[in-house]
């Protein structure tokens, strides 16, 4: 009887899984329908590309750092 | 979500590009507010799958208080680099490089509520960002662990240190890093439409 349960839960979870899956296809569907339309996104789609690029540099950038001080204060063993 | 998922998302999204701007089938589509009810539906599911999932559980059981601190740097490093960067940027304020940068590489459901809640362009970056975020993650973790110690390539994978970047950090780090990495990843996946909401309210 709890198996069937944990059985029937988990076809719930995977089926769970799957529509989430779609729905990210959907959706990301739709953003690139509504950005392809919309000329003044697509003409300056390089300088959004770049001001993401630098972005993501800042925020890897900070986060190794302060890693490295969790590392050293917290972590390290010797 | 493993890689080959993060490349059918992309492709998505390009095809996407691609019929928006040769079609005219945004037109029919504008005054429709799909895109709220459908990101409504989305974060449901969502929650139950992380509600359902036994690893949050079991993460939570054997958690060490010092593990917190690891995902206590990434969003205070993420914060303090993305700062760093809006001093050279005229074009967006620090608010919304913020909300950019509180995707931690979850980029899938940050660009979404980022288009929805601010618009079209920003979350375009987003999606970018974020996307970039994980590749950086992917090429350069061996050289973080290396470098900058091994909590450093956990922090800089962001939400995707439970997933995607999750086998090169354990390979950089080493195995007693994987259960941390995992407990991280999950922490800010959850914490992520939390935070970029939360941002863009202000």
């Amino acid at each position: 009887m709890l198996g069937f349960l944990v059985k029937a839960k988990q076809r719930v979870v995977s089926a769970n899984e799957k529509l989430i899956t779609y729905a990210i296809y959907l959706l990301l569907f739709m953003m690139g329908v509504s950005i392809g339309s919309n000329d003044q996104i697509i003409n300056s789609l390089s300088s959004l590309g770049f001001l993401a690029l630098i972005i993501s540099f800042g925020a890897v950038a900070g986060s190794i750092l302060t890693g490295f001080v969790v590392f050293r204060l917290f972590f390290k063993k010797d | 979500m493993k890689l080959k998922g993060s490349v059918i998302i992309l492709s998505f999204f390009t095809l996407g590009l691609v019929v928006g701007r040769y079609t005219p089938i945004n037109n029919w589509l504008i005054g429709i507010d799909y895109s709220s009810l459908s990101l409504y539906l989305l974060m449901f599911l969502v929650g139950i799958s992380i509600g359902s999932d036994n690893r949050s559980l079991q993460a939570l059981k054997s958690m060490n208080l010092k593990i917190l601190l690891i995902p206590l740097a990434t969003i205070i490093g993420t914060a303090i680099g993305v700062w760093f960067i809006s001093i050279f940027v005229t074009r967006y304020s620090i608010k919304e490089l913020m909300a950019v940068g509180a995707g931690y590489g979850y980029y899938s459901l940050s660009s979404i509520i980022i288009k929805n809640n601010h618009s079209d362009a920003l979350g375009v970056v987003a999606l970018l960002s974020n996307v970039i975020r994980e590749i950086i993650t992917l090429l350069l973790a061996p050289l973080m662990a290396i470098y900058f110690g091994k909590i450093a390539p956990i922090c800089s994978g962001g939400a995707t240190s439970m997933d995607t970047t999750l086998p090169i950090i354990t390979r950089s780090s080493g195995k007693e890093y994987a259960i941390p990495s995992l407990i991280h990843g999950i922490i800010l996946t959850i914490l992520v439409p939390f935070i970029v909401t939360f941002i863009l309210s202000f």
